[in-house]
């Protein structure tokens, strides 16, 4: 610690902090553009120029790091003399054309001219003119409006991965751009437009539709991946206008992946289900909700329908949340657990507890990664952006897997080979830790078995543990974790997947290509589903099919009853996230037409068939009967489950991260992204 | 990009750490407008791809050198020095004379394609002031009108 | 008026003179020939180096004598800055000769290297000997591609002569020296732009510290020193510090090239023992040309003030000599006006230069630069009022000193030495709308 001295008062910091930390720290205000903790420093806007005892020049206060005794002048004459200056050479250029300024309102630039600014501006000549670029369909440019603090650029370098946007030219004439007629493709590109100090990166789908000062903001958490982001939905006249992230350092830091920023735009697609509907013929008919239950009523109620063993399928999304799985848990076991077969996504589990077995923070502070198959850039963007900063911080990221995704980070080693493989791979890794005689190779399997140690996290994708080859492998693995103490965990990729397995335990199952008396699938389309021809078949075998979906979708026609739910942002309930945390989130606006929340809806049915114990009033109550069921077990090892599987897909399921359920699909902006369109 | 193109990139190459291909990237973006007149967006791409690079980061080496010129400047590029030094010795005589005898302004090509003028900044020579170069490569000073006319002569 | 000089001046109570120590091949036949340089004793001094495995500290100590200072413009004192380079790393080390001259009136290191090569080479094996580097670059301007090409011949002429490579001269001693070329940016000749340079990126400075010497190329040490200083090494290891001190005069020891360009009759390169009188160095010169009168000189390149005639022509041309009259050796590129030149139109030129080149990294520099242009030229125009040279005097301050490097404040300095030294002239161009001179 060094002690400096800010405006004549006295403080602590840290040994090599700069100035701007200690300042934010003890919230003295310094203004600045270019810096942002998550980027690198740039020191190139010079708002946060500050005088510096001893020093005949400012310093830059992001840039410089402090010493024993520095004293400090946030507030001198020449340092307010520098502020003033950096903001009128900000603004000659400027266009200030705040009224049609989309950032008008939360703009920093309009903030910092407000309190550190002059009143008026001494240029008289011709402004810049830059022409605007079309980066897609996410992010909109307004480039007269950029002051060059390089943000973007900085950001899809060093967190996104790949530079994708440049500043060419040079002097007045530099300005932000994508290669030649090139969009911004990266699946967190969004955060730009947050990271963009002005109104030159704005969203496109948001653009004109409201001011900030019109919305109501209403947290949420995000559905579409297992990280939990915190989300933070602007709300105007029952819709939500916008999506942006709530900081939340330990799960999603400052940022978002672009389909939590954009899914809302699916809320009011036109697929929506206005009314329950009950197919008449080959047509659907509207009926009330009523009528509706009183036909579940028909069907499910044991006194009118006694099932025999396996003759209910449900079919689940891996992102209800905990009230509904314990609503449903409770509704299966009054019909009869051996009666229902209950699947999420057509994937079951092979092992016990999948989960990140640790905080998603505490990834960082292993030395070495083994990532053994997984999407991530799919499936969870964000935890991948952790470990390209541990790349970039010099640890070691190594990969086995059957695809050779480009995660856009430094990888150490790479095998990429068909998962029957992964049995050798591992076992000659554990050949060459185990044999005492040091033998000569030069071998990938080498390097990776030289990094194993306590300092080392095996990370094992969803794509790997729910596919039947991983039942061979748990073995080896196992004995290498007792030989080296390497560290485990997995990649659940659902919202709520690790909430639904730690609720319904082993008998999530595999449901069977055999006819049923009756099927129920909750939220779920055909594209969320891995064995898309099964889960066809048994539709059409099965005698009643109900579909709760807010969406009508590609299957709907197999439905004899379809009743409407909402969207996750017409929703209230509780996900546990990858690393087992539990997060509840409120209803962001109402459901829209005549469609109600799962739990709703389950709530009514049990009451319809007299379930008993089914007197709930909110979700709050289901709450706090549902997390009394979950279960923390800690992964030391993979234990099997589920070994009764008779038959399984084993092909590998390539999912897109703008397809990976019914709101994101219904995103007309993630829709139109290259990303999409160059994978299909 | 042909073999030839190819060995001349990597002997410059060879200056650096393998891993370190990018620092290769002017010399590489020098040696394909030496050979096309100008850079295009492919002739970018190219190097791009062969330095191991983003395309936007090429491009912002492209557009930050001067010398670069992304588009066509016919087969000879006047670059004429008008700095202080050039213009104390009478620089803007001869831009103006080579202006009116080519019928062109600066930054545009004379219609037979052959000739376009350019304004540059000092050079470093200006102990021969005022002074050109043809192609980035031939330097001409102590210019005078006859040198100029003859020059142009000699340009064919 | 009173500033008329006689071009044919009375030298008196001086002993200085031109001396090439950097240029001392220039007057021999096949001046850059490594054949040339090793008639004259070239490549003897790293020789013996080599041979006697000299204490490196030995020879930071004589250059330290020698009062050599960075010739690029910065005036470093070479020995120290030497010095800072870390002696235990464990991994490359690198010596960059940064030879990018393209500041206007800046000519020197190009007839370095086309008159003497060998020499800088030579310095720069001495330099890395000394520095414990492996591996050298030497940037050049690209703009004199002729030299480049001839630069890149030296070396392999070294190369084969044993000089460079691994091993040299069976010492086991390894240095790799490259040559390597810029491509239009003036702001390259900023060192650590040079380094983003070499990296193959935009030439934009980086924030300083950390320095160059801990985090240079590819985030190794790094030093960098100018053409002229490199070559300035083997003359000093031969004839010993204090003799190349006693050429110059105390503080600036030993001899400097002076490029002197614009109104005089014999433009070129001068090398001289510094503290010369710049009356001498005028008359080598030829004077001022067709028979003019000096109006004004910027002595060391427009990042230096400009001096009006009268104070210039008694002084020396030393650091001290010129930090009297206000201004600085810098880069040693003298600029001389004679009295038919009109300081609005100079300054413009000079103003539009800082506006094209500036890199466009930082805030005041690219803004700042493009509107002190557009004010000159709207007084170019005869479009501006008074009150618009408070404002260009006051933008010009509030672009220098705040700015990530040097640039910054070497745009602000003309304006404001050519105003400080000729507003009426700027005025009466103001009110008239056109030069009355």
């Amino acid at each position: 610690m060094v002690k400096i001295k800010i405006n004549g008062k006295t403080f602590k910091a840290p040994e090599k902090s700069t100035i701007i930390q200690v300042a934010d720290d003890n919230g003295i205000e310094i203004p600045r553009f270019c810096y942002h903790k998550k980027l690198s420093i740039a020191a190139n806007c010079r708002m946060c120029l500050v005088e510096v005892k001893n020093f005949p020049k400012p310093l830059p206060a992001c840039a410089t790091q402090v010493n024993e005794g520095m004293e400090i002048f946030t507030k001198s004459k020449q340092t307010k003399d520098c502020q003033q200056s950096v903001m009128e050479f900000l603004l000659i250029n400027h266009p200030l054309d705040c009224p049609i300024c989309d950032q008008g309102g939360e703009c920093d630039l309009q903030d910092t001219a407000m309190a550190y600014g002059s009143p008026k501006s001494r240029y008289q000549e011709e402004k810049r003119v830059v022409l605007n670029k079309n980066l897609g369909p996410l992010v909109s440019t307004d480039l007269n409006r950029c002051i060059q603090c390089s943000r973007c650029v900085r950001f899809l370098k060093e967190v996104g991965g790949m530079q994708e946007l440049g500043l060419i030219g040079r002097g007045e004439h530099a300005e932000i751009s994508a290669y030649v007629e090139k969009s911004v493709d990266s699946e967190i590109s969004g955060n730009i437009i947050d990271l963009c100090p002005v109104g030159a990166l704005t969203s496109k789908p948001f653009r004109y539709s409201a001011r900030t000062w019109e919305m109501v903001r209403k947290s949420t958490i995000s559905p579409h991946d297992s990280l939990g982001s915190h989300l933070e939905a602007h709300v105007k006249d029952g819709n939500v206008m916008r999506v942006l992230p709530k900081e939340n350092e330990d799960i999603n830091e400052c940022w978002i992946s672009d389909r939590d920023r954009f899914s809302y735009i699916g809320i009011n697609s036109e697929d929506r289900i206005k009314t329950p509907l009950l197919k008449t013929g080959s047509n659907f008919k509207p009926i009330s909700w009523d009528e509706a239950f009183h036909t579940l009523e028909r069907v499910f109620h044991p006194s009118l329908n006694k099932f025999k063993e396996d003759e209910v399928a449900i079919f689940s999304s891996n992102q209800i949340t905990l009230e509904e799985a314990y609503l449903l848990d409770k509704l299966a076991s009054y019909v009869g657990t051996k009666q229902v077969k209950f699947d999420v996504a057509n994937n079951p589990n092979l092992i016990a507890n999948p989960s990140l077995n640790g905080m998603i923070g505490d990834v960082e502070s292993f030395e070495n990664i083994i990532l053994l198959g997984s999407q991530l850039r799919n499936e969870n963007p964000l935890l991948l952006q952790r470990l390209r900063k541990m790349g970039n911080a010099g640890k070691t990221i190594n990969i086995i897997n059957t695809v050779d995704f480009d995660l856009q980070l430094t990888v150490s080693n790479k095998i990429i080979q068909p998962i029957k493989d992964f049995q050798k791979t591992f076992e000659h890794i554990h050949k060459i830790l185990s044999t005492k005689v040091a033998k000569k190779e030069n071998s990938t399997e080498k390097n990776i078995a030289n990094l194993l140690s306590e300092k080392t996290l095996l990370l094992v994708g969803e794509d790997i543990y729910t596919n039947p080859a991983f039942m061979n492998l748990t073995n080896v693995i196992n004995q290498l974790i007792d030989l080296t103490s390497m560290k485990i965990g997995c990649l659940p990729t659902g919202s709520n997947s690790v909430g639904l397995q730690q609720m319904f335990g082993n008998y999530v199952n595999h449901i069977d290509d055999k006819k049923y008396q009756a099927s129920i699938s909750l939220n779920l389309e055909l594209e969320d589903i891995k064995d898309k021809s099964l889960f066809e078949r048994v539709l059409k075998k099965s005698k009643f099919n109900v579909g709760v979906t807010p969406f009508l979708n590609k299957n709907s026609k197999q439905f004899d009853l379809i009743l409407p739910s909402t969207t996750h942002f017409e929703n209230e309930g509780t996900f546990v996230n990858l690393e087992s945390r539990v997060q509840s989130f409120s209803q962001t606006i109402s459901p829209k037409f005549e469609s109600k929340p799962l739990w709703k809806i389950l709530r009514v049915l049990g009451n319809f068939i007299d379930c008993p114990d089914f007197t709930f009033e909110s979700c709050s109550e289901i709450k706090e009967k549902a997390v009394q069921k979950l279960s923390k077990n800690k992964l030391k090892r993979f234990n099997l489950i589920n070994q009764q599987v008779k038959h399984h897909s084993k092909d590998f399921w390539l999912k897109d991260i703008n397809n990976s359920d019914a709101l994101v699909r219904r995103s007309t902006a993630l829709q139109n992204t290259k990303r999409l369109r160059s994978e299909k | 990009m042909n073999l030839k193109l190819k060995k001349l990139i990597d002997k410059e190459l060879k200056k650096y750490p393998s891993d370190k291909k990018q620092s290769a990237v002017i010399a590489a973006l020098a040696i394909m407008q030496n050979d096309r007149g100008w850079l295009s967006k492919e002739d970018i791409s190219e190097v791009a791809l062969y330095l191991d690079m983003p395309e936007i980061a090429v491009l912002e080496v492209a557009t930050f050198y001067n010398m670069f010129d992304l588009k066509s400047v016919g087969r000879y590029k006047l670059s004429i020095c008008t700095n202080i030094s050039c213009m104390l010795r009478d620089a803007d005589h001869i831009v103006n004379h080579l202006k009116e005898k080519l019928q062109i302004d600066f930054n545009e090509v004379t219609r037979d394609g052959k000739f376009c003028l350019k304004e540059s900044e000092c050079m470093g020579a200006c102990g021969g002031a005022p002074l050109l170069t043809v192609n980035n490569q031939k330097m001409h000073e102590n210019l005078n009108i006859d040198k100029v006319d003859q020059l142009l002569k000699e340009l064919k | 008026m009173n500033d008329v000089i006689d071009k044919n001046i009375k030298l008196e109570n001086n002993n200085k003179q031109l001396f090439n120590i950097c240029l001392r091949t220039s007057s021999l036949k096949n001046p850059g020939s490594i054949k040339t340089y090793q008639s004259i004793g070239g490549y003897e001094q790293i020789k013996r180096i080599l041979k006697n495995k000299i204490d490196p500290q030995q020879l930071i100590d004589e250059i330290k004598i020698s009062g050599l200072r960075g010739r690029g413009g910065a005036g470093f004192p070479t020995g120290v800055k030497w010095s800072f380079m870390p002696r235990d790393y464990d991994g490359t080390k690198y010596i960059v000769c940064n030879s990018d001259e393209g500041e206007p009136g800046t000519f020197k290191d190009r007839d370095i290297i086309r008159y003497n090569p060998h020499q800088l080479i030579e310095g720069m094996i001495i330099g890395a000997y000394i520095m414990n580097a492996q591996v050298g670059f030497n940037y050049i301007h690209g703009e004199i591609w002729e030299d480049y090409v001839f630069f890149e011949k030296a070396i392999e002429d070294a190369r084969k002569a044993g000089f460079l490579g691994n091993n040299i001269l069976g010492s086991g001693f390894d240095f790799e020296l490259h040559a390597v070329h810029g491509y239009g940016a003036y702001i390259c000749g900023e060192e650590t732009a040079l380094i983003e340079s070499i990296e193959g990126k935009k030439g934009q400075p980086r924030y300083k510290p950390p320095f160059p010497a801990t985090y240079g190329i590819y985030g190794k040490p790094t030093n960098v020193n100018n053409t002229e200083t490199y070559a300035s090494i083997p003359w000093i290891i031969e004839h010993g510090g204090q003799e190349f001190m006693s050429h110059g005069v105390p503080n600036s020891g030993g001899t400097k090239i002076f490029s002197v360009s614009g109104h005089v009759e014999k433009p070129g390169n001068y090398e001289i023992q510094l503290g010369m009188p710049f009356r001498q160095l005028l008359a080598e010169a030829g004077g001022v040309w067709k028979n003019r009168q000096l109006k004004a000189v910027i002595p060391g390149g427009p990042s230096t003030p400009v001096v009006p005639a009268n104070i210039i022509i008694d002084a020396t041309l030393d650091y001290d000599g010129l930090a009297q009259i206000g201004s600085s050796v810098g880069a040693g590129s003298m600029i001389v006006m004679d009295d038919s030149t009109c300081m609005v139109q100079a300054l413009r030129r000079l103003s539009y230069f800082f506006y094209e080149e500036s890199c466009g990294q930082c805030t005041p520099c690219r803004e700042g630069t493009g509107w002190v242009y557009r004010i000159i030229d709207r007084i170019f125009k005869g479009q501006a009022t008074l009150a618009d040279l408070d404002l260009l005097t006051d933008v010009s301050k509030k672009i220098s000193g705040r700015t990530i490097c040097a640039l910054g404040d070497a745009a602000a300095t003309p304006v404001l030495s050519f105003i400080k030294h000729f507003r009426s002239e700027f005025e009466n161009f103001i009110k008239h709308g056109k030069s009355v001179n």
